[in-house]
């Protein structure tokens, strides 16, 4: 019965860690398709690895529970890992508002400074 | 244990994303020099157009040339030095038929794929199930290329009547350039940026 459970957990886990992969797969494409549209599209139907992507999800978020690790602080690698996402999440804002000139900056920055904060604060 | 296993799995996971992404990049790049694909033209793929215009087309089971010209547009994520058009089609009332660039409205610089006078040995040696399998090559080099596309024009002058035509079963496309082992890393990359910056800004 218990092994049962771990089992349950590691294939939980695997699913979670598949999907937070696939997830920043799907920004990662969404970024290259936007700076040169088709570079992904031409030899992968997005469509369908959305599909991936949201099923991975649905999964994680019905049956996963995290495990309680009360004040157990964040690594180096944490940190380096929510680093790199908010400036991809500043470089893609900073993209998409482009238009408006030299705004657009200001809003790339705004945007990983909330983002690391907002994923600081979910963290902890 | 569990938690070596979950790390090990955590890091073959990161690195089949890298190589996921990779991968695709190496694909746009063409990296090993050839990118190749082809089409039966009864959808738009990622890298070949319908034949246009489509009024002077019929799709049925294969796609029917009922008057010409007619061309298709040949998408190209990067620059390439050759391109090689591969038709396998039907031409049951022997047209000569002429292939090439559309760079103007008139007088483009086209090849013959199909020519009455010297076909009959080459079609034999060329000639399955009923369908003739004959490729032409062009040198894009001299070729300018717009947006990252490319028009290739198929003139058939002799077709007059619409029930005369031809049958075209399929188009393959062999692009071909130095691989990144004949090229320099560094001017591999930067001939791809900037193409990308002379084709699509």
């Amino acid at each position: 019965m218990n092994l049962d459970k771990n089992l349950k957990n590691l294939i939980l886990l695997i699913i979670r860690d598949l999907f937070l992969a696939a997830f920043v797969l799907l920004i990662v494409f969404t970024f290259l398709e936007i700076v040169k549209p088709k570079i992904i599209l031409n030899y992968l139907n997005l469509d369908i690895f959305l599909l991936v992507v949201l099923i991975l999800g649905i999964i994680t978020i019905l049956y996963y529970e995290p495990a309680e690790k009360a004040g157990q602080k964040l690594k180096f690698l944490d940190y380096s890992t929510i680093c790199l996402f908010s400036i991809l999440v500043g470089i893609l804002c900073l993209y998409l508002t482009r238009a408006i000139g030299l705004l657009s900056i200001l809003v790339g920055i705004v945007s990983a400074v909330i983002c690391f904060n907002l994923i600081l604060n979910s963290e902890s | 244990m569990e938690n070596n296993f979950l790390k090990i799995l955590r890091a073959i996971i990161i690195f089949g994303a890298c190589l996921i992404i990779l991968f695709f990049l190496s694909q746009d790049f063409a990296w090993t020099g050839r990118l190749e694909f082809k089409t039966d033209f009864k959808s738009f793929t990622p890298f070949v157009s319908i034949l246009k215009p489509q009024d002077l087309v019929e799709i049925k089971d294969l796609a029917y040339v009922k008057q010409a010209p007619v061309w298709v547009d040949v998408y190209l994520p990067r620059d390439f030095d050759k391109i090689n058009l591969e038709f396998t089609y039907r031409n049951d009332f022997n047209y000569d038929i002429e292939v090439g660039p559309k760079l103007y409205e008139e007088n483009n610089p086209l090849k013959p794929l199909e020519n009455k006078d010297s076909q009959v040995n080459s079609a034999l040696q060329n000639t399955q199930n009923g369908y003739k399998i004959k490729s032409i090559e062009f040198d894009l080099t001299a070729i300018p290329i717009r947006m990252g596309k490319l028009r290739f024009l198929i003139s058939i002058p002799d077709l007059k009547d619409e029930s005369k035509g031809i049958f075209i079963k399929e188009l393959k496309v062999d692009l071909q350039r130095k691989a990144i082992w004949q090229e320099n890393l560094r001017e591999n990359i930067f001939n791809y940026f900037n193409y990308f910056k002379n084709e699509f800004r």
